[in-house]
C-alpha cells in the first residue's frame, strides 16, 4: 500500500522539536482559545500598553476575557507557572502552535499561522542574551545549513527586555544569500517572571518566537503563505520526493 | 518618522557619515529604518521611544549617544525623578557580555545618564525625556544597543540533567505516522466556519465567523477537491486518503480531534510517549502547481522484442513534450511471450486550457513514433 505524506508543518516541527530537543529543550502545548493575562496582561502588556496595537487580535463574543492567541509566548508562561509550582527555577521549552491575527490576506500574510514560540531559564546570571545567540546559532546551523548566521537588532516587546529582532543570513538552493528577519527575541521583562509566579531576583532568562510559514517559504520557495491552510493536496504533494530520514530509509 | 540627513545635520558642528552609514547606525543601535529614499530616512521609532524621539531633536539626540558626536545646543534636560541601581556584573550577566567599567560608564556619559556609584553598584538618573527607563534590564539593553549586539557572543547553553519532556507532541506525531503508513495524507484547514459554539466579536471574513466545532466539514470539502486532482499527484491504483489533526472549539471547551476522510480500524487515542520517536522527512524544493484544468489519457501497448519498460517511457515521454507533467504505469503483462504495458498520461499548462484537439494531437504523435519502433498500440 502507498504511504500518505506529512504536511510541511509537521515536518519542519520534527526537526525543530529534535534539534532543540538535543539541547534540552521540551515540546509544551496550549490552548489557542486563551484568556487576556496569559496572552497579553501576564507578558506585561496591559491594556492600552502600545504592544497590544501592534498585533490585530481576535476577540471573542460575548467572552470579553478571551482571545485567539496571537503568539505561542501565552505557552511560555503557562510553562513558566508551572515551573513555579514545582519550585523550579530551570526550564527550556519550545512550543509550536498555531496563532491568529486579524489582518487581511495576501501572499504573504494570512490570519492564521503558525509560530515557534520558546525560552530557557536558571539561576539570575546563568541564562544571558549571549546564550540565547548561541541556541538560536545554533538551531539555524543545523535547521537551514552550517553556512547560517544570526544578528541581533534593537526591538521593543512588553515581555521582553531587552529585546531583539533576529536576522538570520540564508542562502536559498540557486539563489543569493540575504538576512530574513526570523524572531523576536530578548531576555524575559522580570514583570512576566513575576506575574508567573517566580522571583525576578533568582530567575531570569531569554524567549524568542517566530513565524514558521515564512520560513519554509524561503527554505523551499513556496510562493504564497495560504497554500498551507487551504487543505489542499496538491500543496502536501508539491515537493520533489520526500524521503525519509535518520530513522529509516523508505 | 521621515527625516533628511541635512536636517540632522543642522543639530551637528562634525559633518554626519553619509546616509547609508547613517541607516546602519539607527539599524543596530536603536531603530529599524524602513527606507531610505532620495537622501530621506524613514526611522521606525519604537512605541517605548515615543517620548523621547518622536521630535527631529530628539532623534538627533540618540544619534549623538549612537556616533558619540556632540550636539551642537545641547538642551538641558532635567534629570528624571528615579534612580535605578545596577551592576557591571548585573550588565553582562543579563547580556552574556563582558563590557569593561570604562566602556560602560562611556555609554552612560554619551546617553546623558547621571551616575554615582557605592563600590561596584552604579546608581543611574537617567535624564527626565527617557521615561521608558525604569529597571536594571532598561539600563543592561541601552548598554547593548550602543555598544552593539554584534559584540555579544554566541554561547551554548551548558548541558542539563533536567530530563526534556516531549511525550505529549510525540503522542500526537505517533498517530499521524500510523495513519501515513495506512496511505493517509495530511492537511491542515482554517480554523474559521460558518457556524460553531464559538463566535468571534471581530471576524475577518464575514462568512465564517464561527471558530470550528469539528474538523469533518473541512475534511469533506477537501477529500471532494483530492479526488478531483487525484491524477496530478497520484498513481491510477492510488486512491486519495486525508486526515487532519488539529484544534476544535466546543461548549464544553477547545481540544485536539483527529478526523479522516474515511474510516480507519484500529485507530488509536492520542496518548503521551515520550519513548516514540516521530519519523523524520527531509523534503526537497517546492514545485509550484498550474491552476488550469489538466487531460488524461490512457495507452495500452504489446511491447516489439528487445524493447522494455524504461525505453517504452523514453519514447513517449520524447514525443509528448513539455505538456505531459506525470506519466504513471498502471499495468504490465506478459502473454505468449509478448509484453503488454499501459500507461496514465496527464498533460497541462501552466498558462492555459489545454483543449481535447491539442491533446489528440499529441497523442497521435506518441502513438506513430511508437508504432514506427514496432509496437502495437492498442
Amino acid at each position: 500500500m502507498h504511504e500518505g505524506r506529512l504536511h510541511p508543518i509537521s515536518v519542519a516541527i520534527r526537526e525543530i522539536a529534535d534539534i532543540f530537543g538535543r539541547m534540552g529543550f521540551s515540546v509544551a502545548q496550549g490552548p489557542e482559545l486563551e484568556d487576556d493575562f496569559h496572552n497579553f496582561t501576564g507578558l506585561n502588556i496591559p491594556p492600552n500598553h502600545p504592544a497590544r496595537s501592534m498585533q490585530d487580535t481576535f476577540w471573542i463574543k460575548d467572552q470579553k476575557d478571551k482571545v485567539l492567541r496571537t503568539h505561542c509566548t501565552s505557552v511560555s508562561i503557562r510553562a513558566l507557572e508551572n515551573l513555579a509550582k514545582e519550585g523550579g527555577v530551570e526550564a527550556r521549552v519550545i512550543s509550536p502552535g498555531k496563532v491568529f491575527r486579524n489582518e487581511a490576506t495576501d501572499m504573504t500574510h494570512e490570519a492564521q499561522f503558525y509560530q515557534v514560540d520558546g525560552f530557557a531559564v536558571g539561576t539570575l546570571g546563568t541564562v544571558t542574551l549571549a546564550h540565547l545567540k548561541g541556541t538560536l546559532t545554533r538551531f539555524y546551523r543545523e535547521y537551514l545549513g552550517a553556512d547560517a548566521k544570526i544578528r541581533f537588532r534593537p526591538s521593543f516587546f512588553g515581555f521582553t527586555e531587552p529585546s531583539v529582532e533576529v536576522d538570520v543570513w540564508f542562502v536559498p538552493p540557486g539563489k543569493e544569500g540575504r538576512w530574513l528577519e526570523v524572531s523576536g527575541a530578548g531576555m524575559f521583562h522580570p514583570n512576566v517572571i513575576r506575574a508567573a509566579g517566580l522571583d525576578p531576583e533568582k530567575v531570569a532568562g531569554f524567549a524568542f518566537g517566530g513565524g514558521l510559514e515564512r520560513l519554509l517559504m524561503v527554505k523551499y520557495g513556496i510562493p504564497d503563505v495560504r497554500l498551507f491552510h487551504s487543505g489542499d493536496i496538491r500543496f502536501v504533494y508539491g515537493f520533489l520526493p520526500a524521503q525519509t530520514g535518520d530513522e529509516k530509509k523508505v | 518618522m521621515k527625516i533628511s540627513r541635512e536636517s540632522l545635520q543642522k543639530y551637528f558642528e562634525t559633518p554626519l557619515p553619509d546616509i547609508a552609514e547613517l541607516a546602519n547606525a539607527f539599524t543596530f543601535h536603536v531603530f529599524e529604518i524602513d527606507s531610505i529614499e532620495g537622501g530621506v530616512l524613514d526611522v521606525k521609532v519604537l512605541p517605548n521611544r515615543m517620548s523621547d524621539c518622536s521630535t527631529e531633536a530628539g532623534i538627533a539626540a540618540e544619534l549623538s549617544a549612537i556616533l558619540d558626536l556632540p550636539l551642537k545646543n545641547a538642551p538641558k534636560v532635567a534629570p528624571a525623578s528615579i534612580s535605578i541601581r545596577i551592576s557591571l556584573a548585573r550588565i553582562n550577566g543579563i547580556l552574556g557580555s563582558d563590557f569593561s567599567r570604562d566602556e560602560v560608564e562611556d555609554v552612560f556619559r554619551r546617553l546623558r545618564f547621571g551616575v554615582s556609584s557605592e563600590s561596584d553598584v552604579f546608581l543611574i538618573t537617567p535624564p527626565s525625556d527617557r521615561s521608558d527607563l525604569e529597571i536594571p534590564e532598561d539600563i543592561a539593553e541601552e548598554v547593548g544597543q550602543i555598544l552593539g549586539y554584534d559584540r555579544v557572543p554566541a554561547t551554548e547553553l551548558p548541558s542539563t540533567n533536567k530530563v526534556s519532556d516531549q511525550a505529549r507532541y510525540r503522542g500526537i506525531e505517533k498517530i499521524k505516522d500510523f495513519l501515513i503508513e495506512k496511505g493517509f495524507t495530511e492537511i491542515s484547514t482554517q480554523s474559521f466556519a460558518k457556524k460553531g459554539d464559538v463566535y468571534l466579536a471581530n471576524p475577518l471574513d464575514k462568512t465564517k465567523p464561527a471558530l470550528r466545532k469539528s474538523l469533518d466539514e473541512n475534511i469533506q470539502e477537501a477529500i471532494e477537491k483530492a479526488k478531483q486532482y487525484a491524477p496530478l499527484v497520484l498513481a491510477p491504483n492510488e486512491k486519495p486518503k486525508l486526515f487532519e489533526i488539529g484544534t476544535i472549539f466546543t461548549k464544553d471547551g477547545e481540544k485536539l480531534a483527529v478526523e479522516t476522510s474515511e474510516p480507519v480500524p484500529g485507530l488509536p487515542e492520542i496518548q503521551d510517549d515520550e519513548k516514540y520517536q516521530p519519523k523524520r522527512y527531509h523534503l526537497g524544493a517546492y514545485k509550484p502547481f498550474s491552476l488550469y484544468p489538466f487531460i488524461t489519457r490512457d495507452i495500452a501497448l504489446w511491447l516489439p522484442s528487445g524493447a522494455d519498460d524504461g525505453l517504452t517511457i523514453s519514447i513517449i515521454k520524447e514525443n509528448a513534450g513539455e505538456l505531459l507533467i506525470r506519466l504513471d504505469q498502471f499495468d504490465r503483462f506478459e502473454k505468449e511471450g509478448k509484453t503488454s504495458l499501459a500507461f496514465r498520461l496527464v498533460f497541462q499548462s501552466f498558462d492555459r486550457t489545454l483543449t481535447d484537439d491539442e491533446v489528440n494531437t499529441i497523442m497521435q504523435k506518441i502513438t506513430e513514433a511508437l508504432t514506427e519502433k514496432k509496437y502495437e498500440v492498442r
